[in-house]
């Protein structure tokens, strides 16, 4: 029995067969391709998005209690979201770093504030040292005491409840 | 020549599809973890992080910028979020202030009970929201406090929000 050809001399059967082998080749191909440009472009996004949220509602009910309650529960709530902050970085969520390193640092300036009122000087001072830490490594500047103090009072005298790292995060969101 | 291009386009064909499928799935994969769609599991901070950025989602949508959220809905699923969320809090080794998450919904559904000339409602809710302040160590914990603070909390909101707020209450 002869195949029956056409004018290019190709058996159309073949060449189908061939195109749907090509084109099946080109799929398992571009899959993982796909894959991988997807996770770039929407995993980051989608990461600081759920960071923001959950990170934008610890800070103000911290922030909240910081300015609303006494002396042991805003202690508590200022300890608790600088856990949180570091529990957030141990399980793999950093996207945030620079806003989060901020926003330690002036849980940390709040803390020493509110031990400077219960008279624990070294308290305050020690946790003075830690903000001016975590500042530093946020962005290598040193920061002195006085204008530390005075930017987190400044901005503890404003309404605003989240602190400034992810308050102007969630704004852009 | 030709043969070699007659190969290259189905190639492309099927790279392009192949790639948008995998796009697509990526796009699918990261919507399905985001905190709003997955449920509070895995580890006790997992949940609590869970929690937290569906909590913040609904407040949002309780501080009603735009004035068109369905606050029933809202509030009756905050106070659903609020209940799973203390027991996720319990074994995360983390203290989130929930008392005084569940005080600013109480002061919430009484305003809303305020609204519908519920009153025996409104003092039920105040009453709660004032012993929850007093265990959370506040200063002032009237209800009077907590609609102030709910107020600079949805001000600080719809500042946010590119639409302008609509006074609902």
């Amino acid at each position: 029995m002869s195949t029956i050809t056409y004018g290019s001399g190709t058996d159309p059967m073949k060449s189908a067969i061939r195109y749907a082998v090509l084109i099946l080749v080109g799929l398992i191909l571009g899959l993982p391709l796909g894959i991988r440009l997807g996770h770039r472009t929407f995993d980051r996004g989608n990461e600081m998005f759920s960071e923001v949220l959950a990170l934008s509602e610890y800070e103000t009910l911290a922030g909240i209690q910081y300015k609303e309650s006494d002396f042991p529960h805003a202690k508590l709530a200022l300890q608790d979201l600088i856990k949180f902050m570091d529990e957030m970085e141990t399980n793999n969520k950093p996207e945030l770093q620079r806003s989060t390193e901020l926003d330690r640092g002036i849980a940390y300036m709040r803390l020493a504030f509110l031990e400077e009122k219960a008279g624990n000087a070294s308290e305050s001072a020690t946790y003075i040292h830690k903000a001016q830490a975590v500042l530093s490594k946020r962005d290598g500047s040193e920061q002195s005491e006085e204008h530390l103090r005075e930017q987190v009072t400044r901005y503890d005298r404003t309404p605003t409840y989240k602190l400034p790292g992810i308050f102007l995060l969630s704004r852009k969101m | 020549m030709k043969k070699w291009l007659s190969s290259l386009v189905p190639l492309s064909i099927g790279l392009g599809i192949g790639c948008g499928i995998g796009y697509f799935s990526a796009l699918l994969n990261a919507g399905a973890k985001n905190v709003l769609v997955t449920s509070p599991t895995g580890s006790g901070f997992q949940q609590v992080f869970t929690g937290m950025g569906k909590l913040y989602a609904f407040e949002t949508l309780a501080s009603n910028c735009k004035g068109s959220s369905d606050m029933q809905f809202v509030l009756g699923n905050e106070a659903d979020l609020i209940v799973k969320f203390r027991e996720a809090a319990n074994g995360s080794g983390l203290n989130p202030a929930i008392d005084v998450a569940e005080s600013r919904l109480a002061i919430r559904n009484a305003i809303a009970a305020e609204a519908a000339k519920d009153s025996k409602l409104q003092s039920e809710q105040e009453a709660r929201a004032r012993k929850l302040l007093e265990s959370s160590g506040w200063r002032d914990p009237s209800e009077a406090r907590m609609r102030r603070v709910i107020t600079a909390l949805d001000d600080e909101e719809c500042r946010q929000s590119p639409t302008a707020r609509v006074p609902t209450q």
